[in-house]
């Protein structure tokens, strides 16, 4: 975390808002694990958790034990901003500033949040604020300091309605200059027969451009009660999808993952079997 | 501006009188710093004085900082209307002074909830106050032009026609006095003949409407249609919808 006047570089980082509208789609895990992906790649990354209340991004990372100072005290000036950035377990490039639970989200003010921002994309590569459900006060705070968005939906009617009145509202608002979309929770066999929207569907709606698609992984449910990114576990599709992710906000041109699973033997022999018998 | 304070209690605050932007914050100010504003929710009347998207900023920021929000903005303008839509506001004409005098907001509410008819008699009466609304008041014929697409919750009023050259998702709502054309999947519910025009219609590249309403008719789509679970707009059916005998139907434009 250096901060030497003397020199002449000045880092501004990209601060990146993730949200969604809804609640429960992924905004936190996503954040989570885009954070710790880019910090693997070498990045340094702050990650702000803007659910005061109802905070769940330090659990997240396993961090909830190592939390002396919040954002609310480096507001309200019982700390240094610097004294209140917990860092990661693993990784020393990646630190957490998060919010108090002992408050709720009136302790915060948007130019407050924005002169924080502002503070941070100084030191770091990426800041990462991680925003509350809804699109109040907590919402309108997450958004005061970001230059870019990502909007996390799932596939379902009530998300992508949510996620469209979340993409008017951040259109209208000038700084934010470059949204994306997440989509979070993919099944792909559900996918393939029709039951479940597909990423084409989602598009189709909301006229906004692709970030990435997470495939719903039971190991998330596994990693966020042991507080361990899924990145950080070998072989799920989820941690795979959420680096590919990483590496395309790092503007690499990762190809998305092909959801079509081969026909088995079996389904060949199925589909031969109901073609004969609806003659 | 003395006799305001009954217009101030209803939340409205009319800032018509000033002749330039400049003035027209400096007034805003004045009266957020009287204290005299109680209601947390405003609707400006900003008349003819066209305001940039900066001017809007200022104002939004003169009253977050007196903590009230803004409900909606009358202006002429149609600068301002585009600016304030832009900046996530609801927008509409501006109303008639005999309006700001008489109608409180309770009672337009109520007017509204008068329009779930259960009986003959209340269609009757209502059919009666439309007609002299129509007799008294002039239709406007202008048109206001909007190269947006509206997202799900934005909502656009209008004393005229509206083109909207884009599409209208779930959840916004477009309301004329005249008629409405848009050049688009038109996805929310969109009001035709607000003010009582029974030959007011709604006009779409592909209408998929959760409900439509032409002066106080409504239709809405049925529950039993196979709705896909997306609205493809692959390919675009220009349909035009309109009262015929009673009750709003849609008639394809390109037979």
């Amino acid at each position: 975390m250096a901060n030497n006047k003397e020199e002449t570089q000045v880092m501004t980082g990209r601060v990146i808002v993730v949200t969604s509208g809804k609640g429960g789609v992924g905004k936190t895990t996503s954040t989570a694990n885009i954070g710790t992906a880019l910090a693997k790649n070498g990045a340094k990354v702050a990650l702000i958790d803007t659910d005061i209340g109802l905070r769940n991004l330090d659990l997240l990372m396993g961090l909830e034990n190592r939390i002396v100072y919040t954002i609310v005290d480096v507001i309200e000036e019982r700390c240094k901003l610097n004294q209140a950035l917990v860092k990661d377990k693993k990784n020393p490039n990646l630190v957490l500033l998060a919010a108090a639970q002992t408050r709720d989200k009136t302790a915060l003010t948007a130019e407050q949040m924005k002169d924080i921002c502002d503070r941070l994309k100084e030191d770091f590569d990426f800041v990462l604020v991680d925003s509350p459900a809804g699109i109040e006060q907590g919402f309108q705070n997450a958004i005061a300091g970001a230059s870019e968005a990502i909007i996390v939906t799932t596939p379902e009617m009530s998300a992508v309605r949510d996620a469209d009145r979340i993409i008017g509202l951040l259109e209208a608002k000038e700084e934010i200059d470059n949204y994306k979309l997440l989509l979070n929770r993919v099944r792909p066999a559900m996918v393939q027969t029709n039951d479940m929207m597909s990423p084409e569907d989602v598009l189709d709606i909301l006229s906004v451009k692709l970030l990435g698609l997470i495939p719903e992984d039971e190991n998330i449910i596994i990693s966020t009660n042991k507080g361990e990114p899924i990145v950080n576990m070998d072989n799920s599709k989820a941690g795979i999808a959420y680096n590919n992710v990483a590496r395309r906000i790092q503007g690499e041109d990762v190809p998305f993952m092909s959801f079509e699973t081969p026909p088995t033997w079996f389904d060949k022999v199925k589909s031969f079997f109901l073609a004969t018998a609806s003659n | 501006m003395n006799d305001n304070t009954s217009t101030l209690e209803q939340g409205l605050l009319d800032l018509s009188e000033a002749s330039t932007p400049a003035n027209m914050l400096l007034d805003l100010s004045n009266i957020m710093d009287k204290n005299e504003f109680k209601s947390k929710k405003v609707k400006l009347v900003l008349g003819n004085v066209s305001l940039t998207p900066a001017h809007i900023c200022a104002l939004k920021s003169i009253l977050e900082a007196a903590g009230v929000e803004i409900e909606l903005i009358y202006t002429n303008s149609v600068h301002t209307q585009l600016a304030a839509l832009g900046a996530g506001l609801a927008v509409s004409e501006q109303i008639f002074n005999e309006e700001l005098k008489n109608e409180t907001p309770e009672q337009a509410v109520e007017a509204k909830e008068e329009e779930q008819y259960s009986t003959e008699a209340a269609l009757e009466e209502v059919f009666k106050l439309e007609t002299v609304d129509i007799e008294t008041t002039e239709l406007k014929s202008d048109t206001l032009y909007l190269k947006q697409t509206l997202r799900s919750g934005q909502v656009v009023h209008f004393d005229g026609n509206i083109v909207i050259i884009g599409d209208c998702h779930p959840g916004s709502e477009i309301s004329a006095a005249g008629d409405i054309s848009i050049w688009g999947v038109l996805g929310g519910i969109a009001h035709a003949g607000a003010k009582g025009n029974y030959n007011a219609c709604i006009r779409a590249l592909k209408i998929n409407a959760i409900q439509l309403r032409i002066a106080d008719l409504f239709s809405r789509k049925p529950d039993n249609l196979e709705v896909e679970k997306n609205e493809k707009v692959n390919i675009f059916k220009p349909e035009e919808a309109k009262i015929s005998n009673g009750e709003i139907i849609i008639y394809p434009l390109n037979g």
